[in-house]
């Protein structure tokens, strides 16, 4: 234990035996904290100062790589992570507590091994197989995610893997994937507390790995795009309640996803010439799209109250996925009726313009009433250049969101009256 | 702290290293045991994003097809070149495995250089082979069907050589 640590622990005990009072105590806690968060500076600066030093000594040993023999370049290339090792070993044994130092670690840890690797198939002129070089690299420094409890080398990892699925591009090793980032998954959802910028950067990264994972599975597993985004959409939605770190993420992806794939859905011509997956449609797919909906159902059920505005969104967006699974199986020629699924879009879209818009004006939330302002003004802006709709059907649908319109204002201007009476008796 | 953290991180070490010196002993042995061949090559200079400057080679002729076994045949002035491809292991014939599962990808695919150089060789090599009937090929030694490059050749020198003169 840090000796800054130790006098905050005994500044804690002093003023349970009353040795000095609470002023005291906080005054003498915010001096020795600045003196902590000081110190983790100088370990960061002291990292990147020796990472630089590192750099330029590879730099200058690169100049010079073509005259050293095998043997010398081979003991080179093990230099970087032997120094990683040794460091992450010094930070478990004498620094566990720091953060700055976990990180640190980490970080160097997973450069080590990219390093090695990298630089023995550049001495053996190994063929180029970038993904499996990702690959083994992503899954050495694996390990150490857990070991040093870091969350730097989780970002590095998640993109490894997802890269080297992307390249390889089988169905075998995309499911392969889907466990491999099941395993960082696994790191993200241990974490505790409930806030804090590094939680927030795991979850950032979490949900950002699954999101790009979709468009992955979907078109090497042969299913509908669409219904296992917004099936995964509502799954981050109904889970963004399990953890308090996972929030931000969680409903910003999923409303701004949710938002750009309703958008693109509420045309007629997306629907119309949407790919035809009626013989091909994978049965693996099938199932991960439908576990993703009944996780996302049973979340929702489990935790969030019936009338929240959440529920509304997870049911709209698992509504649309149900119909883009059904719509993507029937065959091509067989299509009829794509105006009314564009139509059922537009609806969920205004549904949840208007839930926010509610939602926010109700309890004073400006957020949450930009966020409802911001869904229908796009979606006027996007049926007013419209092509696809008759300039009548334009018009009656323009009268009819207006008419609507009028109603819920002069609804909530009587909500307020009758509130302000209220308040008045 | 966790009781199992101070052996998990040794067995993590231990793994670590263990990769890449596995790696690196295979195509040491290779290196040492193999036999060696020469194949010509036609060279372009990329860059890999992880490995620096490499010059890309090709030994494959155009062979296009399934099967994960290159036939090697040597002619008479002793370069060698892949003839047939085969889905099963050659028994009574030099080979070499493909990098690719089912179909065959040539493992001669680069050689890696000097960032200096690599734009310089490749100058050079376009210097050299475009008036003049000058070989270029790669010295291969090759093991059990797998493969580690030795040196690339112009007219029998080093191009690391004829780089630093």
């Amino acid at each position: 234990m840090r000796k800054e640590d130790w006098l905050l622990q005994e500044i804690d005990n002093w003023q349970g035996e009353g040795i000095i009072n609470a002023e005291t105590a906080t005054l003498l806690q915010q001096r020795y904290n600045r003196a902590r968060s000081f110190s983790s500076i100088t370990v960061i600066f002291a990292i990147i100062g020796a990472l630089l030093i590192g750099s330029g000594v590879i730099l200058i040993m690169a100049r010079n790589w073509d005259n050293f023999a095998l043997p010398l370049r081979i003991s080179l290339a093990y230099l970087p992570l032997l120094a990683a090792q040794a460091l992450a070993v010094y930070t478990v044994r004498h620094h566990f507590a720091s953060l700055a130092w976990r990180e640190a670690s980490g970080i160097l840890l997973t450069a080590g091994v990219f390093t090695v690797i990298a630089m023995v198939g550049q001495i053996f002129h190994l063929s180029a197989d970038l993904g499996r070089y990702l690959l083994i690299c992503g899954l050495l420094s694996l390990p150490g995610i857990y070991l040093l409890d870091a969350a730097t080398p989780l970002a590095v990892y998640f993109g490894a893997v997802i890269s080297w699925a992307s390249m390889s591009y089988e169905s075998v090793n995309v499911l392969l994937l889907l466990f491999f980032l099941t395993l960082g998954f696994i790191y993200s959802f241990r974490q505790q507390g409930s806030g804090g910028t590094r939680l927030s950067y795991i979850a950032w990264s979490s949900v950002l790995a699954g999101l790009a994972l979709v468009p992955l599975l979907s078109s090497t597993l042969r299913c509908s795009i669409e219904a296992m985004l917004l099936c995964f959409l509502a799954l981050l939605l109904a889970g963004s309640e399990i953890k308090a770190y996972l929030r931000v993420s969680c409903q910003g992806v999923a409303t701004l996803g949710g938002f750009i794939t309703l958008a693109v859905l509420s045309y007629e011509n997306s629907w119309q010439y949407g790919y035809d997956l009626n013989s091909w449609q994978s049965p693996v797919g099938t199932v991960i799209i439908a576990l993703l909906a009944v996780a996302a159902l049973f979340l929702t059920v489990k935790r969030l109250p019936l009338k929240s505005l959440t529920t509304l969104q997870v049911a709209c967006y698992l509504l649309l996925a149900t119909l883009s699974y059904i719509w993507s199986s029937m065959p091509y020629l067989e299509r009829s009726g794509a105006w009314l699924l564009a139509a059922v879009a537009n609806l969920a879209l205004l549904t949840i313009g208007v839930g926010y818009l509610v939602s926010g004006v109700r309890g004073l939330f400006l957020r949450q009433t930009n966020i409802g302002m911001a869904y229908i003004c796009l979606l006027i802006f996007m049926r007013f250049f419209d092509s696809e709709l008759d300039f009548l059907w334009r018009g009656i649908v323009f009268l009819l969101l207006g008419t609507t319109f009028l109603l819920i204002n002069l609804r909530l201007v009587r909500l307020r009256k009758e509130t302000l009476l209220e308040d008045n008796l | 702290m966790n009781k199992y953290l101070k052996p998990a991180l040794l067995l993590t070490i231990i793994i670590q290293l263990t990769v890449p010196t596995f790696m690196i002993a295979s195509r040491y042995y290779i290196l040492r045991t193999g036999e060696e061949y020469l194949f010509r090559v036609t060279p372009i200079d990329p860059y890999d994003p992880f490995r620096g400057r490499y010059v890309t080679l090709n030994i494959t002729q155009r062979l296009w097809g399934q099967g994960s076994y290159g036939i090697i045949e040597v002619d008479q002035d002793g370069f060698a070149t892949i003839v047939a491809l085969t889905a099963t292991k050659p028994e009574n014939s030099p080979y070499l495995r493909s990098s690719q599962q089912g179909w065959f990808t040539s493992p001669v695919d680069r050689y890696y250089m000097n960032e200096n150089f690599a734009p310089e060789a490749q100058r050079l090599f376009w210097q050299e082979t475009r008036d003049s009937e000058k070989e270029v090929y790669v010295a291969v030694r090759i093991k059990n069907g797998e493969l580690v490059i030795s040196g690339l050749f112009i007219e029998g020198v080093a191009i690391e050589e004829i780089l630093r003169k």
